[in-house]
């Protein structure tokens, strides 16, 4: 059992005091952050990249990184039960029922089965994804160029099906992310791209600037416009009435079936390319609705509906480190800011990764346990703390937002036209969200499409430009089916419903939400 | 979206639906596919359009996009024809909204000739004035700190520049 031994290496590189206090520093920034309405964790970690440009090691900086998204998904799940307003789609079971749960006097309990759930689905699904990662990355050695393209476009398909509520503007964001992702010089032939002609632009555009633009300022201008910079009611914690970190036997009963459920569900989806968070959390919920004890109790605040999705929300961060890790490949939002992330240290997440710089992907798995270990120890006692967050008023937050947002674009390049330029994309943000574009395909297709370009050339290349070669090798083509399957499945509901013979009207899209 | 939850999509038939905006965005997606579509010819290449070349993916997906800006706009005028529209939200605050990028501009200009301490204090409050505060005081005290304390730990213990301007810290 060789990979016991590498995570207790990766223990012993994060378990001194030093990068304890980096732990510490990114769950209260991470939390701090991710508590604000309609800002998750992509844009949290977005936001907090500039922390780290000054560090030499990455190894502190993932350490927080670990520690800032733990917060930011914690943060967005206090929203949820105490303003019903959750920060990321992946939170909007935890709104439903948690705030009810918060409405009838049950807020701690409601907040300590969130947080004791992630840190057991963490705990899960981390201790999986020590399992896995190493013989996935064995396997992808394997893999060649053909295949590699096919699992991108694989990726991108499945997010852009799964995510929004329509093919047809999920699949222009995505193009979008990709012609973005051209601007720049080729890097195969150096000639530049769409540029105009002005060198500014033959360096392209930052993935920073993109992720910062589109999320931080265009949800922004989305909360301005849509008038919401009022602060919401926050529902008051009721005293504590004792139990064991503030839930009764009756509910430590209740949830543990639905956060060991939740992390089932959680940890799968999140290894395969389907988008993130949003597909575990909603069949969790929807388990937990159908199947559980308390599923009369759905509706008018379930304990199982906040502990199941939270937990299958957490889970599945750590799938999706899977094929970020090895194979380079992000699945989410959240994986295609931790991309840019291991980019700013010159790292290449893929099979080589594990065998270059295996010290840093276990210090990075173990970091995330001791991320989740210090969100448990901060985040229950640090509650008030968090409560008066959410009541400091809206503009001064936003404000604050937009500080770190030109700061964070400011580090990177440090010229006027950069900053220019990502406020321009955070304009296109808002402009998509107005129009109901889904934004993380967009981030998606921008980060893989240049990778999914050298892929496919290189690819060509190999097979003296036979467009075939794609098709010609049985996993390569396997993978392209998946993924035209995919394009289908949203429809799948309404093709069925036209089998049976019955009004394919009735039959609704399958969709989930978008982001992170 | 952000919150689910709260975004409905106006139904078919809803006389609320705004058709004007879902034609504009389209329009725009149309036009700058097109544009982009003009500079994939520009791409200087001895390979032509062959598919090893650095000019095919660009072609396929900004030709992609076009067609499908199109589709958006024939989905938005069978929506009309029904009586509706596509989702669209309305603009309300725009004119906020509009100070606000204003607001960005001129701080993205004179955050290196002033320095980055009083821009951002200066931006701060003129940004949470825009978005509602009242509460100029309080705007200034935070909006001073919070530029001072970001420059301090950001030269000082993170070793990241940031223009020092006008005022020597």
């Amino acid at each position: 059992m060789s990979q016991f031994g590498d995570l207790m290496g990766g223990f012993a590189t994060v378990l001194s005091p030093e990068m304890l206090l980096f732990a510490v520093i990114g769950v209260t920034l991470g939390t701090l952050v991710g508590v604000l309405p309609g800002i998750g964790p992509a844009v949290t970690i977005a936001l907090l990249l500039p922390v780290t440009y000054g560090f030499e090691s990455p190894i502190p900086a993932f350490i927080m990184f670990a520690g800032i998204y733990y917060g930011a998904m914690y943060g967005g799940s206090t929203t949820s039960i105490l303003l019903n307003t959750p920060g990321e789609s992946a939170s909007v079971a935890t709104a439903i029922e948690g705030h009810e749960m918060a409405k009838r006097g049950h807020a701690r309990a409601a907040l300590a089965t969130a947080a004791i759930g992630s840190f057991v689905a963490a705990l899960i699904s981390t201790g999986l994804l020590a399992l896995v990662a190493e013989p996935v990355g064995r396997l992808a050695v394997s893999f060649r160029a053909t295949d590699y393209f096919a699992l991108m476009i694989l990726a991108l398909v499945t997010v852009t099906a799964l995510v929004g509520s329509s093919l047809v503007r999920g699949l222009i964001s995505l193009l979008l992310g990709v012609t973005i992702g051209f601007i720049g010089l080729d890097g195969i032939s150096g000639q530049p791209r769409l540029t105009f002609d002005s060198p500014v632009l033959f360096n392209g555009i930052d993935e920073v600037l993109l992720i910062i633009g589109l999320f931080a300022i265009g949800e922004t201008l989305y909360v301005l416009v849509k008038g919401r910079t009022r602060p919401g009611q926050v529902t008051p914690l009721e005293p504590v009435r004792g139990g064991f970190m503030w839930l009764s036997r009756d509910q430590w009963r209740r949830s543990w079936g639905p956060w060991i459920r939740g992390a089932g569900f959680g940890f799968p989806f999140g290894v395969l390319p389907s988008g993130g968070a949003e597909l575990p959390t909603f069949l969790s919920y929807s388990w937990e609705k159908n199947r559980s004890r308390g599923k009369q109790e759905f509706g008018k605040g379930a304990i199982e509906g906040v502990a199941g999705p939270e937990a299958a929300n957490n889970a599945s961060f750590s799938g999706v480190l899977v094929p970020l890790l090895t194979l380079g490949l992000p699945t989410s939002a959240t994986a295609a800011v931790m991309l840019a992330a291991f980019k700013i240290f010159n790292l290449q997440p893929g099979p080589q990764l594990f065998e270059e710089n295996s010290d840093l992907v276990w210090a990075l798995i173990a970091s995330l346990f001791v991320g989740n270990v210090m969100l448990l120890a901060l985040n229950l006692p640090l509650i008030r703390l968090w409560v008066k967050v959410l009541e400091i008023p809206r503009p001064v937050l936003y404000a604050g937002i937009l500080v770190f947002a030109t700061l964070g674009i400011y580090s990177v390049s440090g010229t006027v036209t950069d900053i220019l330029i990502a406020y321009g994309i955070g304009v296109l943000g808002f402009l998509m969200r107005q129009f109901d574009f889904p934004i993380a395909p967009t981030i998606l297709g921008a980060i893989l499409g240049p990778e999914l370009e050298n892929q496919f050339r290189r690819a060509l290349n190999v097979g003296n430009g036979d467009l075939t070669v794609f098709v010609t090798r049985p996993l390569s083509l396997a993978i392209l089916l998946l993924a035209a399957a995919a394009l289908l499945l949203p429809y799948a509901p309404r093709i069925v419903a036209r089998l049976r013979g019955k009004d394919p009207e009735e039959a609704k899209k399958l969709a989930f939400a978008d982001e992170d | 979206m952000t919150d689910a939850a709260e975004t409905t999509e106006p139904a078919l038939g809803d006389p609320q639906g705004r058709p004007a905006g879902p034609f504009a965005f389209g329009a725009g997606i149309v036009l700058v596919s097109g544009v982009l579509l003009s500079q994939v010819f520009a791409i200087d290449t001895t390979e032509g359009f062959s598919p090893q070349g650095p000019r095919f993916l660009p072609l396929v997906v900004l030709t992609l996009m076009l067609v499908l800006g199109l589709v958006y706009l024939a989905q938005q005028a069978a929506a009309v024809r029904q009586g509706g529209s596509l989702p669209a939200e309305p603009f309300t605050h725009l004119a906020a909204a509009a100070v606000l990028v204003g607001i960005l501009v001129v701080y993205a200009f004179v955050l290196g000739p002033v320095g980055y301490v009083p821009a951002t204090a200066l931006f701060f409050v003129a940004a949470a004035r825009t978005m509602g505060s009242r509460h100029l005081t309080r705007d200034v005290v935070v909006g001073i700190g919070l530029a001072l304390l970001v420059y301090l730990s950001f030269t000082r213990a993170l070793g990241v520049f940031l223009p020092q301007g006008v005022f020597p810290l």
